[in-house]
Order: structure tokens, then sequence, then C-alpha cells
């Protein structure tokens, strides 16, 4: 007990000596094991020192006093919240992941969560889709689809496009997409997609027996018939790629946001199964 | 000896419950949304095991409960007793302080028909069914999940419910890491602790050990134990995983004193369990799991009476258990389906010298087996979940326990549940008798659709045959009961740090020849929290009040209710190192709740501890 207790006094008197200069501020906004992955993968591409501070073990984090005190060299930032709080840091570059709200601004680069429009074109080409429906609010993903629309004309498909601004427009704009469409494409798009929106898409996939391509393996047990999903440990790799070039001397000017190169396509056999589809390797 | 009949008051009580409900719109506050990951995770949420595969709460038709470790940080508890005490609708009636012995049933149900599972592996004695939750370290813990009622169909004997422990693994993202702890307490009450836990490259380990031990809080209920538990994981290609547990206890505690009721006689308790188990998981194709898991336990409980007045030895019962045995599981998710398959065998070995109650033989061992199937299958806003299990017991003969749940999302907010089946739960292995046996039906409704609060309600009815309970007038005859009854949880979501909950369960248990209530199973049991965490500072107030409806004659006292203050504070903290200090005070005006005037609750106490995160 003693002894126990002496072992207890001597960490918690060298705790405060732990602290030392580090190049990295790892901001991650929680314990998840998503988080964690990516990161797994981002210390595999990069050796820099670093602090990390998970945002949800704290009621409040005062990043820009820690960046002005410890004096990172650079910030990555793990999930919404972490952008979020690293937003108000604008002296030291910002590597954002894992939120969607990534674009690139004056010092804050990153990985979008979107994969590129040309992959989801090779899998609509591998399942004949010609016509492919979209559900998305401008206003989140506008941007998106800009680029969708180019890919899919170079891949000879056709967009029909419906735009909500509220999550409650999203089944009714659904329904006018009955008999219009040969597939549907789920945008990680957080007005069309939501809790109980869901439920609206798999439905109009089974009644209209047209595949449902979403972006998360997690969709495919509710019914999507394939996903192109993202590799976190991947997508830590990259992210670790683009850091190491910032603290090489590259501007993030230099590094506008780009699409994750480490992605995996999943499929759900007995969905593609009952439409009838034969899977061609992409 | 006077049995304390005293009309307790509710009142204050359902005051509480009322401002609860009433304030809480108010009161509440949205969390910090992670709206990306959410999304990338198809706003999964909570899930249970409760058909021994993950799934969503919102398509199993039991009542579940399911404990977090955050939820169990906040109550600074030493052992899952701690937690369990907590728990709306779970009585625990404990014989003196920490690490002492501690009876626990759910709904009212009987000490012996709750199963307490740890990884799997059933923590029942083969001679009394006896769970020993003061045996598990909270610190090992990660999850809890509560299944209220019967679920044969799914585990086997379990006739009042499941408590389903599920420890803490080796986290993904550290290469080590771990906590030194130590509390001191009144009667020097100590719990001294440490864990290990870390991950390199595709193997992860969690280590834990420590001490706990008392001098007593109550006459004669002095601990002293030790403990470790180790756990090992590989992970495998294709998602797949392969671990291994180790656990040993040992602990010597007093158990009994006679003088209390004037009785010359004490009793103390020496005991030894081992447990250990390997098992792996394995995709087999897609949406197609296999589980296996192989498992050994045994526990050598030596029990001295003896004369308080010359300590006189007057019986010394050696018991020695074994139980070993493997599992296998098939798991296959469709499109809106999920179906589970599996088998259970157990060998099982006890060995007595004597018994304190009648016994048919003193040494027994049987081999027996279970093959059970449950699916769940979701048609739009309706799941329906079908179970059926058979169990060849050999001591209590082959038992055929089916269910039939199901749950329908009548909005975003508010679903409702349906759930029957028929259970049973084993008697001693020492004995050659029928199963006591249930059929179980439930209804209950959970809803979010008032703002920020959270309400689930559950009626329902146990009809019991073939029970003997030691608690009767006369526990040598069978009897039937009917216990019907309603539970009611409600919880807000944090408004600057802070929640409130409550929950209430009632219970009218009658025998079913004449009608008279069957006493010794609880009326009433509330559960009121408040609980504050700002990732700094921490507390929680609970507040706990059991109608224990004491046999005549007990001298039973539980008019009021046991309040417990539990505080903690985080003063030092690093990305990966923390000093923590807590503090809790126990039965803060010193209530008493208890149904035996031979084990009285323990006063108001107070301990302290630090705690070292690294």
């Amino acid at each position: 007990m003693r002894l126990l207790l002496l072992i207890i006094l001597a960490l918690a008197t060298l705790l405060p000596s732990l602290a030392q200069a580090y190049d990295i501020l790892v901001l991650q906004s929680s314990s998840s094991s998503g988080y964690a992955q990516v990161l797994k993968g981002f210390r595999t591409n990069n050796s820099a020192s670093q602090r990390v501070i998970v945002m949800s073990d704290y009621a409040e984090v005062d990043v820009v006093r820690i960046v002005r005190e410890d004096r990172p060299r650079l910030i990555l930032a793990v999930g919404d919240t972490a952008l979020k709080a690293a937003r108000a840091v604008q002296t030291i570059p910002v590597v954002s992941v894992m939120s969607l709200a990534t674009i690139s601004q004056r010092n804050i680069t990153g990985i979008t969560m979107f994969a590129s429009p040309e992959q989801y074109c090779k899998l609509f080409t591998a399942m004949s889709a010609k016509r492919v429906g979209i559900i998305h609010n401008p206003g989140k993903t506008g941007w998106y689809l800009e680029q969708a629309r180019i890919a899919a004309e170079n891949a000879g498909i056709q967009l029909v496009v419906r735009e909500v601004s509220t999550a409650k427009e999203t089944p009714a704009e659904l329904a006018t997409l009955a008999g219009k469409v040969d597939a549907l494409w789920m945008l990680p798009d957080t007005t069309a997609v939501t809790r109980e929106t869901t439920e609206f898409y798999f439905r109009f996939g089974l009644e209209q027996s047209i595949p449902l391509i979403s972006f998360a393996s997690s969709y495919l047990g509710f019914g999507a018939a394939a996903v192109i999903e993202i590799d976190y440990t991947k997508l830590g790799r990259q992210a670790g790629d683009i850091t190491n070039a910032l603290l090489s001397g590259s501007r993030v000017s230099d590094l506008p946001v780009a699409y994750p190169l480490g992605i995996n396509r999943a499929d759900n056999q007995a969905v593609l199964k009952k439409l009838g589809l034969k899977f061609v390797k992409p | 000896m006077k049995t304390v009949y005293k009309s307790h008051s509710l009142q204050a009580i359902l005051l509480f419950i009322c401002l609860t409900i009433c304030l809480s719109p108010s009161l509440s506050w949205g969390e910090e949304n992670e709206d990306t990951l959410d999304l990338f995770n198809a706003f999964q949420e909570q899930t249970s095991a409760s058909s021994r595969v993950p799934k969503p709460l919102s398509q199993t038709a039991e009542n579940v409960t399911v404990i977090t470790a955050v939820d169990i940080r906040l109550l600074n508890a030493h052992t899952l007793a701690d937690v369990l005490i907590t728990i709306p609708g779970i009585q625990t009636d404990p014989r003196g302080a920490q690490g002492n012995i501690v009876f626990t049933s759910i709904q009212s149900s009987s000490v012996a028909h709750v199963l307490v599972l740890l990884d799997g592996i059933p923590l029942n004695t083969l001679g009394e069914n006896f769970s020993d939750v003061s045996l598990v370290p909270a610190q090992i813990i990660e999850r809890i999940e509560i299944v209220k009622g019967a679920a044969s169909s799914v585990w086997g004997q379990a006739l009042g419910g499941v408590i389903n422990v599920i420890t803490k693994s080796s986290g993904t993202d550290r290469a080590d890491g771990g906590s030194v702890s130590a509390s001191i307490g009144e009667r020097t009450t100590a719990d001294t602790r440490a864990e290990l836990f870390g991950t390199t490259g595709r193997m992860g380990y969690y280590l834990s050990g420590g001490f706990l031990g008392t001098n007593g809080l109550t006459p004669h209920t002095a601990v002293s134990s030790n403990g470790i538990y180790t756990k090992l994981l590989w992970s495998l290609p294709d998602n797949g995983q392969f671990w291994s547990t180790f656990k040993y206890d040992r602990a010597d505690r007093g158990t009994l004193w006679g003088d209390n009721i004037g009785w010359d006689n004490k009793e103390d308790q020496s005991l030894h369990t081992i447990s250990a188990s390997m098992g792996m998981r394995k995709s087999l194709a897609n949406g197609l799991e296999l589980e296996l898991l192989g498992r050994y336990s045994s526990r050598h409980q030596d029990t001295f009476s003896a004369q308080i007045s010359d300590n006189t030895p007057t019986q010394t019962i050696n018991s020695r258990e074994l139980a070993s045995g493997a599992s296998a599981k098939l798991v296959w998710r469709g499109v809106d389906n999920l179906l589970v398959v599996g088998a259970d065998y157990e060998h099982a070995e006890l060995k007595a010298n004597d018994a304190f109650v009648h016994v048919d033989m003193l040494d027994r061992t049987v081999n027996r087996w279970g093959v059970y199937l449950n699916d769940t299958s979701t048609f739009g806003p309706v799941s329906v979940i079908p179970g059926a299990r058979f169990d060849r017991t050999v001591t209590g003969g082959d038992q055929f326990s089916p269910s039939l749940g199901a749950v329908w999302q009548l909005t975003d907010a508010t679903l409702v549940r349906g759930y029957t089946a028929r259970g049973f739960s084993l008697p001693s292995l020492l004995n050659d008798r029928q199963p006591e046996k249930v059929w179980t039906s439930q209804i209950g409704i959970e809803s979010s659709t008032v703002p920020y609060l959270w309400v689930k309600g559950t009626l329902f009815r146990n009809e019991l045959t073939n029970v003997r309970n030691l608690r009767n007038l006369d526990s040598s005859i069978p009897e039937s009961r009917v216990a019907k009854g309603a539970e009611l949880e409600v919880r807000t979501t944090p408004l600057y740090n802070t929640s409130v909950g409550a929950g209430y369960t009632f219970t009218d248990s009658i025998h079913a020849s004449d009608g008279s209530k069957v006493y010794a199973d609880p009326r009433h049991t509330v559960q009121l929290a408040l609980r504050y965490d700002d990732k700094t500072y921490r507390g929680a107030l609970t507040g706990r009040h059991i109608y224990w409806n004491a046999v005549p004659g007990y001298g039973g006292q539980y008019a009021g209710l046991i309040w417990d203050l539990h505080l903690g504070a985080t003063l030092i903290k690093r990305e990966n190192n923390s000093f923590e200090l807590f503090f809790s005070g126990h039965n803060l005006f010193n209530g008493k709740q208890y149904q035996d005037e031979i084990a009285p609750n323990a006063s108001r106490w107070f301990e302290g501890g630090v705690r070292v995160n690294f």
C-alpha cells in the first residue's frame, strides 16, 4: 500500500514535467475507433513529434492558447469538433481529416470525405446504369456535384438530380425519381441523408428494384448494394504525406484539399442477387 | 424480533420524478455533434447483445439496460456490485462493505434466477446458482448489458434475466498505457489496483490486478481479496479475432454474525476462483460469421461456522466446483435479417463434504448441452424476433424455451416493444428436482419525443411454476406464483454537464393458489441519480430505496432512502497522462435498508483515493 502510494505520488509529481516541445498538435474530436485508425495510419507515415488532445475529454480546449504557448508547427484536426476548434488558429497550417467541412482556406487544407466521382462512375458503368439519381443540398455538396457532372458526362452517364434544403424534403424528392433512374447515388450530404431519411433511400431502392450506392460500409447492412468506402488507415497515411510536405516547407496554397487515395469497394451480395445484378469489377 | 411494516413514504420520490419530467425539457441541451462520423457510421445507435450478437437496441424486444465505462467512472465503483446497486429494476442486498457477498435480483426475481456472465463465462455457482458480483472489479468493465426478464431462449437457464459483463480490451491507438489507483476509507477499507493495456501490430493486451479489503463496516464482515485479470487479443485477417482471458481471485471474508439476533454462531468464507477462456471470431463469407469459445472455471469454497462465545467450530463445508465447456455460434447478417444459430456444451462437477440445506447427494458430475436459434427480421418499421432453445440439462430434464418478440418503430423517436418467453432455472447440481419455470410477458414503450428527455416504460407479468424458495414459510413444497409489475425510467441529456435520472419498479407478487402475497419479493424499487461531469470535475448523487416486503419475523427495516455521493477531480491532465482525486460518501443520512436483521446495512462511511492514468 505504502509502496503503491509512493509510486502514485512520484508519478503525479513527474507528470507536469512530461510536457515538451513537439511539431504537430493533434486535435482528435473523440476516442472513436475510426479516428484511432486514422491516427494509426498517420503515424506510420509521419514520425514528427506530436501532442494529442482528445477534445471530448475536456469541457473546453483553448487551442489558440496552446498554440501560442507550445508553438507547434502544424495542427492535424481529426473530426468535426477538432476542425471547428482549429479554425480559431490562423498562424500555423491546419490539416483536416474526417470532416465533411474540410475545404481549402488560407491556412487550412486536408482530405475530403468524398471519394472522387470517377470512382463512382466506374461502378455505375460496371452496373450498366445509365441514369443515376442524386438527392443533395447544393449549399453543402454543390461543389462536388459540379465535378460529378463532368465525370458522369465523360462516362456517358446521365445524372438525375433533385435538390433539397431540409431533410424533410428528401422522401418527396426521392419519389419523383421513380421510374426515371437505374441506380441511386447516396452522397455524404448531411441534409439529404439523416437518421430519419436513410430508410427512404433503401425502401426506394427495393421498391424500384435499383441498386443504392453509398459511401460507407455501415450502409451495406441496411440494404445498400455497394459502397465506395474510404480506408481510414490509408487516409491517415495520406494526411501524413501532406503534413510531411508542409513541415518540409511547402505552403498550404500549394496543397489544395485532396480526394482520399485509399478507397475500397464493398458490396452486398444478397442485395445484388435480389436485384439480379452480376457485378463486373470496375 | 419485530418486522417493520412501516408504510414508507414515496411522496418525496414521486415528487422528484415529477420534477424531473417537468423540468427536463427546459433543462436539457444538446451535445456537440460529430456529423461526419455519425453519417459515416450510418447513425448506428447503441447496441446490445441480448441475442448473443450486437444489434441496435431499436431491434431488441427485451427490456435491456446498458451501462458503459463512463457511467461506471462517475460512481467511483470498486466492484460490479457497486454499479448494479444504482440500476433501475435491480435489487441488491449487500452483506457488509465492498468485496463482501451481494445478493442480486432483477425485477424482484429470486437471487438464483439471475445469470451473470463475464465475457461469456457464467459466474453462477453450480451449488446455489449464486453469482458473486463483488468478485468482479469495476476497473476491468467496459460495458454491462442487463436483460430484464427470462432470456432462456438465448442463454439457457436465465429465468429472471441476464447481467452480461464485457471487459475492457486493449484499445486500438496506443502501444502501451495504464493506470494505478489507491483508495482508503473507514475501517481500513482499501482498494489498490493497477492496469496495463496496449496494442502492438496485430496483438493487443489488457492486464489488471488489485487488492480489496476492509475490516468490516458491520460486525464480522471483514474482507481480504486479491485478483488478477488478463486478456490477450490477436487480429486476424478479414476483421477476425482470436482472444484469451484468465481471471484469478482469492477472498477471505466474514459472512455471518449471529449475535445480531442473539444466535451464538458466526461464519467465515475462504474461496479461490479461476476462470479462463479462448475464443475466435472469423468471417466465413459475406455476412456469415463463426465464433468459437472454450472455457474453464473452478471455485473452491470453504465455509467455517463457529460459536461466537468460545470460537468452537460447529461446521465446515468444503465445496469444489469445476465447469468447462465450449460454445459455437454462426451469425448470418442479411439485408433485413439477423440469424444466430449456436450450441453450448458444459461439463460440470461439484463435490462437497456437507451442506447447509438438504441435498440429494454430495458429489455429482454431469455433461449437459443446449442448442439455440434466434432471428431478427425487419419489415419496414417492425422487427420480429423469434427464438428457441433446447437444453438437455440432465439434472432437470429436457427444457424447451421459446420466445417471441416484436419492436415497432412508431415514429423516429418512439418505439413499442412486446416480448413473451418461457424461462427456467436449474436447482443445485446436488439436487434431483425439476427446474423452476416462468412464462414472462412484457410490453413497453421507449420515447424521446419530448425534446432532450428519454423515457422508457415497461409492464410485465411473470407466471412462475415449481418455485421453491428458502424464504417461503414451507420451502419443501413447490408452488406457483404470479408477479405483475411496471417499470419506468426517465433520463435527461446533460445541461451544463448536469443530468438527472430516475427509475421506479413496482412488483406485485402473489401465490397462485390463494392470492396471498409472496414475502421477500421487493414491491417497490426506486433509483434516483444526479450526475455532473465537465471532464475535469465529476460527481454523482445517487439515492435508492427498496421496499423489501420482508418475511415476517426477520426484522427487516427499509423505510428510507440510501444516499451516496461520489466526487472526482482530474487535477493534472496531459494527452496520455492524468492525475485524479476521488471521494465517496456512502449512506449519507444513515438510512436503514435491509430485509433481515441478521445482516443490517452499513451506516454512513467515507473513503477517498487517487488515480494516475498514463
